[in-house]
């Protein structure tokens, strides 16, 4: 079930919460764990027993890791859980893009397997992971409940596309929370929020970006290129973050605090510091579960290099079964290592405004190996961006800024945190008309938002999630 | 109000929006259909395990839920009225245009100079097989280009129609865009829909005249070398005794007279003056009987004056309409009757916005002598204009009963001519003002035929042989165009 849709929001919304509220405290995780298991089985009726498998295979994990704990036998322990999660998502994942090289490589054609991809098993396994590792290291309890560590692993919330909650994030409201008024209402306007991000501005330019990109690109002149890429980055922002935004809503509902995803990435200074804002759970992730225990930089200059390059193919690839990924994870190495080598010195010491220009142009040249599939279709669209296809300006160029000029304004102020810093001077008002305006801010936008978004999901033809895949 | 009322306050408000709805979409009903949308609205899906095991039985439940969710129309309209807000001009595939002109989208991509290749070929075998005229009516945004939003992409048709002039040649092609060019400031385009107006459809009639009537002084001429009136005069002769009274609506005789033994000679009298009316490019040519010296000619015998008058219409020589005026009097602009003033068309389907409604005209005369209109060889009408249609949504319907396989006039116009006409929708307003010219009119919508059209053809040609024209507005011709020989 994806959040931006009648069903959601008309029957599963709120018959789930009104039931929610009503339960007493101990019924409460029930509710929430079969509540999850029927959104995620609509989706995915069969492999909802894999996502149940996996539950249990990292309950009994947790459970063995307990009992053995300091001998040698729980290192087996937890390479098993490891072993067992990576093979599942290598499997489901990976094995079609693995069997494809082995063809292209070795001249064969062996068949692929065309299994379809479980929702949500990027994120689920390496929650999952992050638990048995947690207990493993000692840093988080075991959780002998096995209802409650399945409310982990399975929550609705974030359970098809984050954030990558880690079990010692939750673990204290895991079995008992409070679920506060203060919480109901903030959850619920961030949930309004992100619901117009995606339907509203992720949904819109994405329109913008697939008209460009089905274009031809051997005739793209280089302002209808770049327009293309601002396209594409705002819309992977405003729906991941959307989601994220929806995804934490509903989580200070339930009682949750979930951490926070993204902190306006696109006012980042250099790519070092856009990677601590966007996507910022599963970078947190893979610093403390492939980049500390790597060595990180604690092993000197070389080697650090090395686990960087390391930690970004992972990445890549998490984000997709294809060589673009890799590329583009590879894309982001090669920066990250150019700054800890020496640019970053540069960057701190230019003003900022060079820094941010600088990453934009990174990130923006990324989405294109992450948007597009081919090398071909890849090196098109970089020529057509340097100017080697069409010429700087065009016609099409001129009537497609002109028609999303107002909403590509709104996704620039958007992506900043004025808008923020506004409503946040407003809330802290001491002021008689400041006061008034939030209450009525805290109402009225968020209904408002909610009011337009469910137009746009009625009326969609579009509304595809691009972190789905996952 | 303190802050835990406020905030209480606020979760009401933000969850009634839910709650409301929710308890709205599950009490209203399920619509059939929707007229907005034109199409059945998906109904609750039978439930089966294996469906549910495939995921088809969510999705399809899915599908229900939002095509029938509670006042669905509305928040399309919200929808578009909020991208309208935000500056787009484009909806659905439809540009907003200037003076409430909507314009269906042509992206030049989706018609690549291949197909037109293509189906240009597929028209040149028709039209040299029988001989045909083609008519390619450009779209609404190749004539009021100015009312397009600025640089919007459009495909431009004047490459696919330079390509048929230079193809089918003179004889054949008939140039409409140089006629609607000439009156782009007329409304000869619905501001709501993609067809051509009657009033357009009236200029593109002007400009098959031209061409009908030098095919009709070819004839002649090459009649009058080859020597044929005779044949042609024995038989306008024999065909009036059989089947009495009838006037010819051509160059060649203005009046009929009913002496069997003599036959007539058509000629050109040597007076212009005398002899000739001229109304707009339609020639009346005095017939004079044989014998008869040059200068009798305005000395008509009795009976045909009464017969002039008798039928209605009659341009037989008479002075009793104006024939200065540039156009045939009897489809002058003035001419039209409005039959509708509410008329949304296919383009406001798409956008579901509020617009400024069409009025459909038509020209009453056309229907001045009974017609028998045979739809698909079954049912039969006594009109072109099915009226019905003008309390539907689709009220283009009106005419010629919106879209059949064929179509088929038979007209009290006794001149012996047959129209064969493939068309598509466009035609449906033209066909009509054709009537007078003959007798019989074959009208085929290709699209709901799938049989061998050529064999088809010849079954309908009568011994005399028949005229064909071929009409499509130029963007339905680059997608519909398509028969089996």
């Amino acid at each position: 079930m994806v959040f931006s849709s009648v069903i959601f929001l008309f029957r599963f919304f709120p018959f789930f919460f009104l039931l929610y509220y009503l339960v007493p405290g101990r019924m409460k995780n029930l509710i929430l764990f079969l509540g999850s298991l029927f959104f995620y089985a609509w989706g995915e009726p069969v492999y909802v027993l894999l996502m149940l498998f996996s539950t249990i295979v990292d309950y009994t994990h947790g459970r063995l890791l307990e009992r053995y704990r300091g001998k040698a036998m729980a290192r087996g322990i937890l390479l098993s859980s490891i072993i067992i999660n990576l093979f599942l998502l290598g499997f489901f994942k990976y094995a079609d893009f693995l069997i494809g090289t082995v063809n292209s490589l070795a001249g064969l054609s062996l068949p692929l397997m065309e299994l379809p991809l479980p929702i949500g098993i990027s994120f689920y396994t390496f929650q999952t992971m992050s638990y048995t590792i947690d207990v493993y290291r000692g840093e988080a309890r075991v959780q002998k409940n096995l209802l409650d560590f399945g409310v982990f692993v399975a929550m609705f919330p974030q359970l098809i596309a984050g954030p990558i909650v880690k079990y010692r994030d939750v673990e204290e409201r895991l079995h008992h929370r409070n679920v506060t008024l203060e919480g109901i209402s903030a959850g619920l306007q961030r949930f309004c929020a992100g619901l117009a991000k995606k339907v509203l501005l992720a949904n819109k330019t994405g329109e913008l970006w697939t008209v460009i990109s089905g274009s031809d690109s051997g005739m793209l002149s280089v302002a209808t290129a770049w327009l293309g890429v601002f396209a594409f980055g705002f819309q992977i922002y405003f729906d991941f973050s959307g989601y994220s935004d929806m995804a934490i809503g509903m989580g200070q509902m339930l009682g949750f605090r979930f951490p926070e995803n993204f902190k306006y990435p696109y006012i980042s200074a250099s790519v070092t510091e856009f990677w601590r804002r966007w996507h910022i759970s599963l970078g947190s992730w893979f610093r403390e579960y492939v980049y500390i225990p790597l060595g990180g930089n604690r092993k000197g200059l070389p080697r650090q290099l090395v686990n960087i390059l390391l930690v970004w193919v992972l990445t890549g690839i998490w984000h997709g079964a294809g060589w673009n990924f890799l590329l583009w994870g590879l894309w982001f190495a090669a920066a990250l290592m150019l700054e800890k080598l020496f640019l970053g010195k540069v960057l701190n010491w230019l003003p900022r405004m060079a820094g941010i220009l600088y990453t934009l142009a990174v990130t923006l040249g990324g989405w294109v190996l992450f948007a597009l599939e081919t090398p071909g279709e890849i090196l098109l669209y970089f020529k057509a961006m340097a100017g080697m296809a069409g010429g700087v300006f065009d016609d099409t160029f001129l009537y497609l800024s002109r028609q999303y000029i107002v909403l590509l304004a709104i996704c620039l102020i958007g992506s900043t945190p004025l808008p923020h810093m506004f409503a946040e001077r407003v809330r802290n008002s001491r002021t008689g008309a400041g006061i008034a305006l939030r209450r009525f801010g805290e109402k009225m936008i968020p209904a408002a938002l909610l009011l337009l978004s469910i137009a746009g999901i009625v009326e969609a033809s579009y509304n595809p999630f691009l972190y789905f895949r996952f | 109000m303190n802050e835990k009322r406020s905030t209480v306050f606020t979760i009401a408000v933000i969850a009634s929006v839910f709650l409301i709805f929710t308890a709205a979409d599950l009490i209203q009903g399920d619509r059939v259909f929707s007229e907005t949308e034109n199409r059945l609205l998906a109904s609750r899906p039978g439930f089966t395990m294996e469906a549910l095991f495939k995921g088809k039985y969510t999705e399809d439940y899915e599908k229900y839920i939002t095509d029938q969710f509670v006042s669905r129309d509305k928040w399309i309209t919200l929808k578009t009225y909020t991208d309208v807000a935000l500056g787009r001009q484009e909806i659905n595939g439809v540009y907003l245009g200037k003076e409430d002109y909507l314009f269906e989208q042509h992206l030049p991509e989706s018609y690549p100079a291949e197909l037109a290749e293509e189906k240009l070929d597929l028209l040149r075998i028709l039209a040299v097989r029988w001989n045909a005229g083609v008519m390619l009516v450009p779209s609404a945004g190749m004539i009021l280009e100015d009312r397009l939003p600025e640089h919007a992409p459009r495909y431009d048709e004047t490459e696919l129609l330079e390509m048929a002039e230079a193809m089918l040649g003179q004889d054949r092609y008939i140039d409409v865009y140089k006629a609607l060019r000439e009156h782009e400031d007329e409304e000869i385009y619905y501001r709501t829909d993609h067809h051509w107006t009657s009033l357009g459809a009236y200029y593109g009639y002007l400009a098959w005249l031209e061409t009908w009537e030098e095919k009709r002084e070819k004839e002649q001429e090459e009649e009058k070398a080859l020597g044929l009136e005779r044949e042609k005069a024995e038989k306008e002769r024999r065909r009036f005794r059989t089947e009495g009274m009838g006037l010819f609506r051509d160059r060649f005789a203005s009046i009929v007279v009913l002496f069997p033994e003599e036959y007539y000679e058509a000629e050109e009298p040597e007076d212009p003056e005398e002899g000739q009316r001229e109304t707009a490019g339609v020639r009346l040519i005095r017939v004079r009987r044989k014998g008869q010296e040059a200068g009798d000619g305005e000395d008509m015998p009795e009976r045909s004056r009464t017969a002039d008058s008798e039928a209605p219409g009659v341009r037989a020589g008479a002075d009793e309409r104006d024939v200065s005026s540039e156009k045939p009097a009897r489809y002058g602009k003035e001419a039209q009757e409005t039959v509708s003033e509410d008329f949304l068309g296919t383009l406001h389907s798409k956008i579901n916005m509020e617009v400024k409604p069409d009025s459909i005209q038509y020209f009453p005369e056309t229907m001045e002598r009974p017609v028998k209109v045979t739809y698909d060889l079954r049912n039969t009408a006594d009109t072109c204009y099915e009226e019905s249609y003008l309390d539907t949504k689709n009220q283009y319907g009106f005419f010629l009963d919106d879209n059949h396989a064929i179509v088929q006039i038979d007209t009290e116009y006794r001149n012996g001519r047959t129209l064969f006409v493939i068309k598509d929708s466009y035609a449906n307003c033209f066909v009509p003002l054709l009537i007078p010219y003959y007798q019989r009119i074959y009208v085929m919508d290709l699209r709901y035929y799938n049989g061998r059209l050529f064999k088809y053809m010849e079954s309908c040609e009568p011994e005399e042989g028949m005229d064909v024209l071929v009409l499509y507005n130029c963007i339905h011709f680059l997608e519909d165009f398509l028969y089996v020989k």
